[in-house]
């Protein structure tokens, strides 16, 4: 029994799986062939034994597995059942098919890095003209206005700067040598799509972002034209091992990332996620799923980022749009990321060098030709050369008043009181935090100054009096007993939509920001105390309750116990979830006056 | 024909047979005493050992040994077998080990455990025990069982043959069973359980035991079922005295018995498969344990498969919903595999089968063959439905809300044209048939679904 030939053998099933999972049929079935070819090669005499063995194994495995993983798993184990009967019956095969075969395995592995290789647009100038293509209503680059409003937060005016792109209509694209699409939603009819095609077939590169659960059609959209590069961007979410956001996994790195969408097809995957496919739910707010991890959620290694070839030009996909807006190019790990993107397209050097290494072990171990062994160690050189054209990073015009910031990426992305106040730092600080260094300690330092998360976080406000003054009575009594509210008060239908910033997060919020980045407090409240009438609906009766408040600024109030609310016209108060300091137990409400007050 | 010693290529179609069987019914992997008897086939006795030994572990856990005991046994029988001057008697051991397994396989389903309803119950219907495990079961239960939660009246001498345990339940004084709540480590379809090989095999093509959150027996006595996580086990069901007792009610209410038909036809009829011929199956097994390695004619050995392909193609549930999907993990999903759940939280007593079924649940891209009774077909996106003249598609594309249904799809027929979109009234196979199209059947309005009786 050759030990080499089984472990090729099981990285090229493994291999094979890998490429099922992901949709990639014609490398799947080459992975088994050849995965069986080195079985049955490995293994002469004890057949029984050894197929008896491999049963067990395949039941261990099941048993192993299922306690752990997804029942989709089951796909390993009987993908081993399978390699084992195919190689039973390839080690009966000649010598010189068994070869003919490896050879062709080897050339169809080879072929891509070879095609990257000869590829014009690796060698394109280090300052791209780089372009976004205006498409759809979903991804627009409206410049910042210094405001926390989701029409500002969710554009892609930083992202534009950052490229030093301009903004183009479909028909313009021959001036530049990069394109990026972000989320069109706009469909792209057959002359479009092959405009696209022969502008990047020249010699240019194409970025394509993407997103999860198939969002306004976009991947509808998309697909439309990653069809013709044999791709498909599934209409799915991937969420994390923990549930939410997941982790991008490249070659060398793990960035933290949201909720994208897997994609399949005939390229090369440069980054994945390991996580579980929450499926899609088109009844539900952002099509999402129930976010839980359950049975019906498949385990799998998916992936996110993919680059591949078209004529002489290269494409690169990734999918998930987030990281790249105004709140999100913040993050260390979207920096990171779109240094990738713009970089070299690098090849999937993880998939690559796993097969080229599993190819070299096999060719040895089923042909113990040292002949073989240096075509593969030929092959195994030109890919590491790739590699090393891949440390090239593309050029990124960053802002002029960027700040450099430096730290634990995780703090900062997910630390109790950074990730918001960073998130708006170009708000609240009038810079741009850039990230250099990676570090593993505790802090997060900007300009060399170390960020206190505690001013971000309400007891910032125990050095306020005025506030205080407001805030510090009541507070042990949830927002409903302090708005004399039963709990089936019926919330009212609000349309609102990001998850970090809504249409503006109250004065309160505002404030406690600014103070994150050392700007002075200039906000008080009015000690004068006015009686609003207000009504509300029960489920089968109407309520009337009277509740005190105190003018914050302009049309904001603080009611009660330190709700934040903002008068609408004379009509009521909206109070929004996301404009609070404290905990809120309900949902949005509004609150009618019971006459217009006139104010 | 060649002898078994010499019959390479006999052996290897056997264990080819028992790929193929592992394959269609991933399940039947549990069936441990299969595997003992292709060990024997294959004369590896170390491996039909081990596995033989491993197999009486969860017979162990049964009779509540503690978890190190049989462990330290397999260990120790294993060093002996390693042992050339005794090989064998390893063999010998082996081959009486397996028979005892198979006869503790045949106990079980000859003595199986008698379910029985709780008489008084203050729970609504979704969450009451009684209506659909009766319909599951195909008879009447009697009503001398008991919740939890009425333990008062076991004080009062009441002798009840099944008690339900709840979750939400606390421990308080005068509590005769004590319980403990504990939260599930693991999702439902990825647990591990200790029990005999009939309910394993049952829960397997379940999918899992459903339990979020449950109620661990601190007793002592016979562990029907016990969920193990690493080296903790934690006892569910447990025969003690007579009575039956289940930690918690989750997998016997009405909302949760079509996801466990399986299970509870096991703890009421020993099996849940046709039970003369599973019986059938553990007696051929223990013959040629006994009489295998002499019988002449070498291809009697293919007997069990053939056993274990019938036990399959025989098995038959009769029940209203029949469901085609391969997303079976979840009952609380708002897909298609969720739609018995939905049915019975709308006081539907549905429940799956594939036998006299009303209903016909597609799930996405899946395809499926009308069936004679099937008068409602729910559609998911991108299946197709293939009925006497033709074909009935759905589209790809989400369209919102559509003649009340959410999450609506289009319906084509065979030549493309459009039939409705999210329902559609048509004459298929001589008869009106229903056809809803959706991704999320579980926020039907409960009138799309009602069947006339």
């Amino acid at each position: 029994m050759n030990k080499l030939g089984l472990l090729a053998s099981a990285i090229m099933a493994g291999g094979s799986f890998y490429y099922f999972q992901n949709g990639g049929y014609f490398q799947a079935l080459l992975c088994f062939i050849t995965s069986a070819i080195a079985f049955g090669s490995s293994n002469f005499g004890n057949t029984q034994k050894l197929i008896f063995s491999s049963i067990v194994l395949i039941l261990s495995g099941i048993s192993l597995l299922r306690s752990e993983m997804s029942n989709d798993f089951l796909g390993i184990p009987i993908l081993a059942g399978f390699v084992c009967c195919a190689g039973m019956i390839a080690s009966k095969l000649p010598n010189g098919f068994r070869r003919i075969i490896l050879v062709l395995a080897t050339v169809m592995i080879i072929l891509p890095t070879a095609r990257y290789y000869f590829n014009s647009s690796i060698y394109t100038s280090q300052e791209p003209s780089r372009a976004i293509l205006k498409n759809g209503l979903w991804a627009y680059v409206d410049s910042n206005n210094d405001s926390l409003s989701i029409k500002t937060q969710y554009s892609y005016s930083l992202l534009l700067d950052i490229l030093g792109a301009d903004l183009i209509e479909n028909s313009s694209m021959e001036d530049y040598d990069e394109l990026w699409i972000i989320t069109p939603t706009s469909p792209f009819d057959a002359v479009q799509i092959d405009q696209i095609l022969k502008w990047l077939s020249s010699g240019k590169k194409l970025v394509l972002i993407a997103d999860h659960t198939d969002l306004f059609g976009h991947t509808s959209v998309l697909n439309t034209l990653t069809n013709q590069l044999g791709l498909a961007i599934n209409k799915d979410a991937i969420i994390g091992m923990q549930g939410g956001g997941g982790k991008y996994i490249d070659f060398l790195n793990s960035h933290n990332g949201l909720t994208p969408s897997s994609i399949s097809g005939r390229a090369i995957s440069f980054m994945h996620i390991l996580g579980y496919d929450d499926g899609i739910d088109y009844s539900n707010n952002s099509f999402f799923n129930d976010f839980r991890i359950t049975g019906e959620d498949d385990l799998s290694l998916y992936t996110c980022g993919v680059v591949g070839s078209y004529g002489k030009g290269v494409f690169t996909v990734f999918s998930d749009s987030t990281l790249f807006s105004n709140f999100g190019i913040s993050r260390p790990s979207s920096q990171a990321i779109l240094k990738l993107l713009v970089g070299i397209t690098l090849p999937s050097l993880l998939v690559i060098l796993i097969n080229m290494t599993a190819t070299l072990i096999l060719g040895y171990a089923v042909t113990n030709s040292k002949k073989y062994a240096w075509v593969f160690l030929i092959a195994l050189i030109l890919l590491i050369y790739i590699l090393l054209l891949g440390k090239v990073q593309g050029h990124l015009y960053w802002p002029d008043d960027t700040i450099r910031a430096s730290g634990n990426w995780n703090i900062a992305e997910f630390g109790d009181g950074y990730s918001t106040p960073l998130a708006s730092a170009y708000f609240a600080a009038n810079g741009f935090p850039k990230w250099t260094r990676r570090s593993s300690g505790q802090f997060v330092k900007i300009n060399g100054r170390l960020l206190n998360s505690a001013k971000a976080s309400p007891r910032f406000l125990k050095n306020d009096q005025d506030l205080k003054a407001c805030l510090e009575s009541e507070l042990d009594h949830t927002t409903e007993l302090a708005l004399g509210l039963a709990e089936n008060i019926i919330l009212e239908e609000i349309n609102y939509g990001s998850f970090w910033f809504n249409n503006g997060v109250g004065p309160l919020r505002e404030n406690i920001l600014k103070r994150f980045w050392g700007a002075d407090n200039k906000l008080s409240i009015s000690p004068e105390v006015d009686k609003f009438s207000c009504k509300y609906h029960l489920k089968d009766s109407l309520g009337v309750f009277e509740i005190s408040g105190r003018n914050l600024t302009g049309e904001w109030f603080i009611l009660g116990n330190g709700i934040v609310a903002k008068k609408i016209e004379n009509d009521g108060f909206l109070i929004r979830k996301q404009w609070q300091v404290h905990l809120i137990h309900s949902d949005n409400i509004i609150l009618r006056f019971t006459e217009n007050t006139g104010m | 024909m060649v002898s078994l010693d010499t019959g390479k290529k006999l052996q290897l179609a056997f264990f080819c047979g028992l790929l193929t069987v592992y394959s269609i019914w991933p399940e039947t992997t549990q069936l441990s005493s299969l595997l003992i008897f292709a060990a024997i086939v294959a004369k590896d006795y170390k491996s039909a050992l081990a596995i033989t030994l491993s197999s009486i572990i969860c017979g162990a856990g049964y009779f509540g040994i503690a978890y190190f005991v049989p462990a330290l046994l397999v260990t120790l029988v294993v060093a002996i077998s390693l042992r050339p001057k005794l090989s064998s008697f390893a063999i010998r051991l082996t081959k009486g080990f397996a028979a005892l397994y198979i006869l503790q396989c045949i106990y079980y389903l000859v003595v199986p455990l008698q379910l029985s309803v709780p008489g008084q119950q203050s729970f609504s219907y979704p969450y009451r025990i009684g209506e659909a495990l009766d319909k599951a079961l195909g008879l009447a239960l009697s009503r001398d069982g008991l919740y939890l939660i009425d333990s008062n009246k076991a004080k009062a001498e009441l002798k009840p043959s099944t008690i339900y345990g709840e979750h939400d339940i606390e421990s308080h004084d005068g509590n005769n069973f004590t319980v403990n709540n504990y939260t599930q480590p693991k999702r439902w379809n990825s647990k591990q359980y200790l029990s005999s090989e009939n309910i394993r095999l049952s829960l397997s093509k379940d999918g899992y035991h459903a339990l979020n959150f449950g109620s661990a027996l601190k007793f002592q006595g016979l562990n029907v079922l016990s969920h193990q996580h690493w080296f903790n086990i934690t006892p569910v069901a447990v025969v003690k005295e007579g009575i039956l007792f289940f930690g918690d009610s989750d997998a016997f209410v009405n909302r949760l018995v079509p996801y466990q038909i399986n299970l509870l036809k096991t703890l009421q009829y020993g099996t849940c498969y046709v039970k003369p011929i599973h019986l059938l199956l553990y007696i051929i097994i223990l013959i040629f344990f006994v009489i295998g390695s002499t019988l002449e004619r070498p291809l009697l050995i293919f007997i069990p498969i053939l056993l274990v392909i019938s036990l399959n193609m025989m098995d038959q549930q009769r029940g209203d919903i029949r469901l085609v999907s391969n997303n079976r993990g979840w009952p609380h999903t708002v897909g298609m595999y969720g739609i018995a759940r939905h049915s019975q939280d709308s006081g539907l007593n549905y429940l799956f089968g594939n036998k006299g079924t009303r209903i016909l649940a597609l799930d996405r891209g899946m395809k499926g063959i009308l069936r004679d009774g099937e008068n409602v077909v729910i559609m998911g996106s991108s299946s197709k439905l293939k009925h006497s003249k033709g074909f009935i598609y759905t589209g790809e594309t989400p369209m919102g809300t559509t003649s009340g249904i959410k999450d609506s799809y289009r319906i084509f027929n065979d030549y493309e044209d459009l039939v409705g979109v999210g329902a559609a009234s048509l004459v298929l196979n001589g008869r009106d048939i229903t056809i809803i199209s959706t991704n999320s059947p579980t926020k039907l309005d409960p009138t799309h679904i009602s069947l006339d009786e």
